[in-house]
């Protein structure tokens, strides 16, 4: 495989789990203000700045509902946007057209132009529930073309290796916005039993909540939810499964090489083995802590990653 | 045999000053179009519509696109028009044309060598000297050079018009990378689709070979001493043009795509990068020009190319499809040989027609050609896309005193045509729901390895849109039909 | 019998690092009947070993390709060479009328026609063809091409660094000024005017001569006379190119015979210096 096709198929799986993420959280976020239990405080403001807060934007000074969509949307101008994650994924699948599948191709081809045409104004005004549920239901196509069309080996591998770091990095994301919100509210003088909807959406935000109702059956709680969303081994949208997916994945392409402690085989390892044996009670003091240091773990096996394999 | 109900070609008006290929003065079809005549007859005008919007979807959902840039707004995104009623050539046509092309082509090829190596022809006088040493397309990087299996066109694409005598002509040959050949595939598989029935009914000779075929070809003239060679398609990248050609047909081939970049030469051998480490390459089809492929050759500046591509090249340690410098035989001062070409080498009679040609360069003929500019067709040697060309009839008197300055200032830079009179066909015309007729050719694919010639059986009919527009380049407005050879 | 020490060195520094580069170099001097390499050591930058390659002109380049980011790029040539005494003063069988018949016959043109091309390096502003000595068919060419090297030599003022590799002839002739290359790209132009087929030829010059263009790599010109082959003419010192002329490679300008050539993937500024000593004994 070449190494600029093994760059584009990679970004490819990174853009498309990105604009799945945005689309899920920015969707539950924007209707959950309708059954908030404590309106006062969950208004549309603070529900548009859980969902910049979750795009990383944080320059927008006066925002209203309509500005927030575009630039969350459809805006080009903003790298960040739904519309120009799909079109850098579509651009590296076109860069790495026939090392994929025509029917991988062509629906995420498909995809990129139900996006890209979308009129602008149904989206602003009464579309946004059907716009992110064509995303969510487009990303669950694009999967099932890569799980069902291409050979399971090094190109399949890269697009997966790239699709869950991106996982990691957009569940710590969310995570992190929730627990922002949560702390908000309580600064507001809110107390924490008053929580359970926070928890709920943020579940929901990773379509997690019937998952772990069914996991615990009982109702959300900040143990339950952190301990979940980050170290149970079998939920797809858990922190631990993720690591596993990468650790998996980069098996295919490392070859087994020689674990030696400078590899990034080791380095994925070690990440994962750590998630493997971690309770709960030692890191529930340091939430932040915890999260912030995966992310850089992550991002750093990433960066590593395209050293070895993807520069050309 | 009329139709009882009205068809949706029954409001169809020739044009009686051009060669219609679909029905004859007394508005019949003609033979081999009668079963396609009756079966189109019988859609209604919403059903055709419906059909041409699903083929249109799938053309745009398949990529098969490409960009419009305009400053200050995003790209936006077409399809190369398409157009449903496919041409029809009777088998025995065909043949004659199959023949003609492939005789064409290997002159052309015997031509080529002859010019790198003992530049007979020249000395004969049969074509002069002048015109292939002027030219900028003939490479000394080629002189005492041959490539391997002594095949310079690997890849060639024949475009051919019919007059209204009803006969074919030769418009020009193309030499260095004629693209076309995705649309002819992927026009086929949407007529498949869309007219499954018709196909049953009539035997149209397949095309789906043709990827196959180039790959063969392509082995035919792998450097000696590789077993199994790795072929790669070079494309200049996912911006040009004709990128979906490219990826297609790396695609259909079932090898790389690769770009300049991905490729790099050590020690007059090729490799490509790959995560694993550098592969090496022995065929490469490219589909960059020969000034952009290698900067330490040819363009310094060039970001597309592989540094040292042609002394690997040289030293018969990779294949390059079609090989450098072929570009002095398709220029269209060179044209005009052709038929001496093909008695010269093969001592032949030329079984294709060519359209008689005035040279400005020659005193006499460019007199005539100053003179004349009103009733013919002007065009630069050196371009291609259709561009600079200029139409007579449609010049003021103010531009034809232009095109004469122009000429005037160099005239090897011109030649001159009479204005051929492309046949028209039947084509549905989207504005006025309406089948009109229009202008058509038809570019041709021909293949050559060592020892074995393939030509695909049909090509790419490419058709004005616009109403009387003699420009059928799809850079010029122009689309394309399927073209059907049926026994 | 003459015996030539040679060294050739070429140093490259870069303001920041590059990532990939390839490089062609055309300084291994030819090996032919009457010049004989019979030692030869090549040294580079963390000792790559080059690639000998042909050229299109059949001389042997050496390439390197860098797949590694490197700051510096440096290669030596030692060499030592053997030269066989030639008198380049050799008179042709052919009578003047011969000479000029065989130059203007279609198939010289065509057999030669890459050394009678312009290009842009050697071509002439059609206003300044008139001062130069015309050539007939009533002069043998050989005086004719003797006169023509005087005249060249005189027309010009040697001048180092007074003009660069892509200076056109027009400029040459408005400031009277050149080095080596100018001489050599005027004499071809001038040639091809008359149809003789003319080769820029680059090399070594013995140090020992105290001639002009000695501490670079020097340029020259072979011109084509029937009968006789190929001879070489060095305006710059209004001489004959005989044994102390070590010739590398010929062309039809300069670009035909670049000593060094790189494709560099970087953004800074690079500083070069390179240096040449031809000695005997």
């Amino acid at each position: 495989m070449l190494s600029r096709v093994a760059n584009n198929l990679y970004w490819m799986g990174r853009y498309i789990e990105r604009a799945d993420h945005f689309a899920r959280y920015s969707k539950v976020l924007y209707f959950s203000s309708l059954d908030a239990p404590i309106l006062k405080t969950y208004d549309r403001k603070f529900v548009l700045e859980s969902i910049l807060y979750m795009a990383g934007i944080f320059d927008m000074e006066e925002i209203t509902e309509k500005e927030v969509l575009f630039k969350i949307g459809l805006d080009l101008e903003n790298s960040n946007s739904i519309l120009s994650n799909l079109t850098f994924a579509r651009e590296n699948a076109r860069g790495a057209r026939n090392a994929i599948s025509t029917d991988l191709w062509e629906a995420i081809n498909k995809y990129y132009h139900l996006i890209n045409n979308y009129p602008k104004d149904t989206y602003l005004s009464t579309g946004f529930d059907n716009f992110t549920q064509i995303i969510l239901d487009q990303t669950s196509i694009v999967s099932s073309k890569i799980y069902g069309t291409l050979m399971h080996d090094g190109e399949w591998a890269i697009i997966l290796i790239g699709m869950y770091i991106e996982r990691v990095i957009q569940i710590i994301r969310i995570i992190n916005s929730k627990l922002h919100d949560i702390y908000k509210i309580e600064q507001a003088g809110h107390p924490v039993t008053e929580m359970s909807f926070e928890w709920t959406t943020m579940l929901r935000s990773l379509e997690a909540l019937d998952m772990n109702r069914k996991f615990y059956r009982t109702v959300p709680d900040r143990a339950q939810v952190l301990e979940f969303l980050m170290l149970n081994p079998h939920c797809p949208r858990s922190i631990a499964y993720s690591l596993n997916g990468i650790r998996r994945y980069e098996e295919k392409i490392s070859r087994n090489e020689s674990k030696d402690s400078n590899t990034i085989s080791f380095k994925i390892g070690k990440l994962f083995e750590q998630y493997r044996y971690l309770s709960f009670d030692e890191y529930k003091d340091d939430i932040y802590g915890l999260l912030n240091s995966t992310q850089d773990k992550v991002i750093e096996i990433g960066s590593e990653l395209e050293k070895k394999y993807l520069s050309f | 045999m009329k139709q009882q109900s009205k068809g949706i070609l029954d409001s169809y008006k020739p044009e009686s000053s051009h060669y219609d290929e679909v029905f004859n003065e007394s508005l019949e079809p003609k033979e081999h179009y009668q079963s396609i005549v009756e079966r189109f007859n019988q859609f209604s005008v919403t059903d055709f519509e419906r059909i041409n919007n699903e083929v249109k979807t799938a053309f745009f959902n398949q990529g098969i696109t490409f960009a419009v840039y305009a400053e200050d707004k995003k790209p936006d995104e077409r399809i190369f028009p398409f157009d449903l009623f496919p041409r029809i050539i009777p088998n025995k046509e065909w043949m004659q044309l199959e023949r003609g092309v492939i005789q064409r082509n290997k002159a052309i090829n015997l031509f080529l060598h002859d010019l790198y190596h003992k530049k007979q022809i020249l000395k004969d006088k049969v074509v002069p000297a002048d015109l292939i040493f002027s030219s900028k397309n003939y490479l000394k990087e080629m002189v005492d050079f041959t490539p391997e299996g002594g095949i310079y066109t690997h890849i060639s694409g024949t475009d051919l018009i019919k007059h209204t005598d009803g006969q074919y002509y030769i418009l020009e040959d193309n030499l260095r990378c004629p693209s076309g050949v995705s649309y002819v595939l992927s026009n086929r598989l949407a007529l498949k689709k869309s007219f499954f029935d018709l196909f049953t009914k009539l035997q149209t000779k397949t095309i789906y070979q043709y990827p196959e075929q180039l790959l063969e070809i392509l082995k035919t003239v792998k450097p000696k001493n590789v077993e199994t060679p790795t072929i790669v398609v070079v494309t200049p990248g996912m911006y040009n043009s004709a990128y979906f050609e490219h990826s297609f047909l790396a695609q259909k081939m079932g090898i790389s795509l690769v770009e300049g970049r991905d490729l790099f030469v050590d020690r007059d051998f090729v490799y490509m990068k790959t995560i694993h480490g550098p592969k090496r390459v022995d065929v490469i089809y490219r589909r960059v020009d020969d000034e952009f492929i290698d900067p330490l050759c040819f363009r310094k500046d060039s970001m597309l190319g592989v540094p040292g591509l042609m002394s690997a090249y040289r030293a018969g340690n990779v294949t390059l499809a079609n090989a450098p410098g072929t570009g002095v035989a398709d220029d269209k001062a060179v044209y005009h040989y052709v038929p001496d070409i093909i008695k010269y080498y093969l001592r032949e009679e030329p079984i294709l027609n060519n359209v008689r040609t005035y040279h400005c360069e020659n005193e006499s003929e460019c007199q005539y050609v100053l003179e004349n500019i009103g009733n013919l067709v002007v065009k630069p040697v050196d371009e291609s896309g259709g561009y600079g060309i200029t139409i007579g009839t449609t010049l003021t008197k103010q531009e034809i005193e232009e095109v004469k300055v122009r000429i005037k200032s160099n005239p090897r830079k011109y030649i001159a045509q009479p204005i051929m009179s492309l046949s028209v066909h039947a084509t549905y015309i989207e504005e006025t729901k309406e089948f009109e007729p229009r202008h058509i050719d038809l570019r041709t694919f021909c293949l050559m390895g060592k020892n074995v010639e393939y030509i695909l059986k049909g090509g790419l009919t490419r058709v004005a849109l616009k109403k009387g527009n003699l420009i059928v380049n799809s850079s010029q407005g122009g689309g394309s039909k399927d073209t059907w050879v049926l026994d | 019998m003459e015996e030539f020490f040679l060294e050739y060195f070429i140093e490259t520094k870069y303001a920041s690092p590059v990532r990939r580069a390839n490089f062609q170099l055309l300084v291994l001097p030819e090996s032919t009947s009457t010049q004989r390499v019979t030692e030869l050591k090549l040294q580079s930058s963390e000792n790559r070993e080059l690639h000998r390659s042909k050229n299109l002109f059949g001389f042997e380049t050496l390439t390197c390709y860098m797949g590694k980011p490197f700051s510096e790029f440096w290669f030596r040539l030692t060499a030592k060479i053997q030269k066989e005494a030639i008198n380049p003063f050799q008179v042709s069988q052919l009578s003047p009328a011969e000479e000029w018949a065989f130059l203007h016959s279609l198939d010289s043109q065509i057999d030669h026609y890459q050394f009678l091309q312009a290009t842009p390096l050697t071509h002439m502003p059609e206003k300044e063809i008139g001062i130069f000595p015309i050539y007939s068919d009533k002069i043998q060419l050989f005086d004719y091409l003797t006169e023509l090297n005087t005249f060249i030599f005189r027309q010009l003022e040697y001048t180092p660094e007074s003009t660069d590799v892509n200076t056109p002839i027009g400029e040459i002739l408005q400031f009277k000024r050149g080095v080596c290359q100018d001489y050599a790209h005027l004499f071809i132009s001038v040639c091809r005017q008359h149809k003789i087929p003319a080769r820029y030829v680059s090399g070594y010059l013995n140090q020992g001569t105290g001639f002009v263009g000695t501490s670079q790599l020097h340029a020259w010109v072979e011109a084509l006379i029937p009968g006789l082959g190929w001879v070489g003419f060095d305006s710059t010192n209004n001489l004959l190119a005989d044994h102390h002329y070590l010739k590398i490679a010929h062309g039809t300008d300069f670009r035909d015979c670049s000593p060094i050539i790189g494709v560099l993937e970087s953004a800074g500024a690079q500083k070069s210096t390179h240096s040449v000593t031809v000695t005997n004994q």
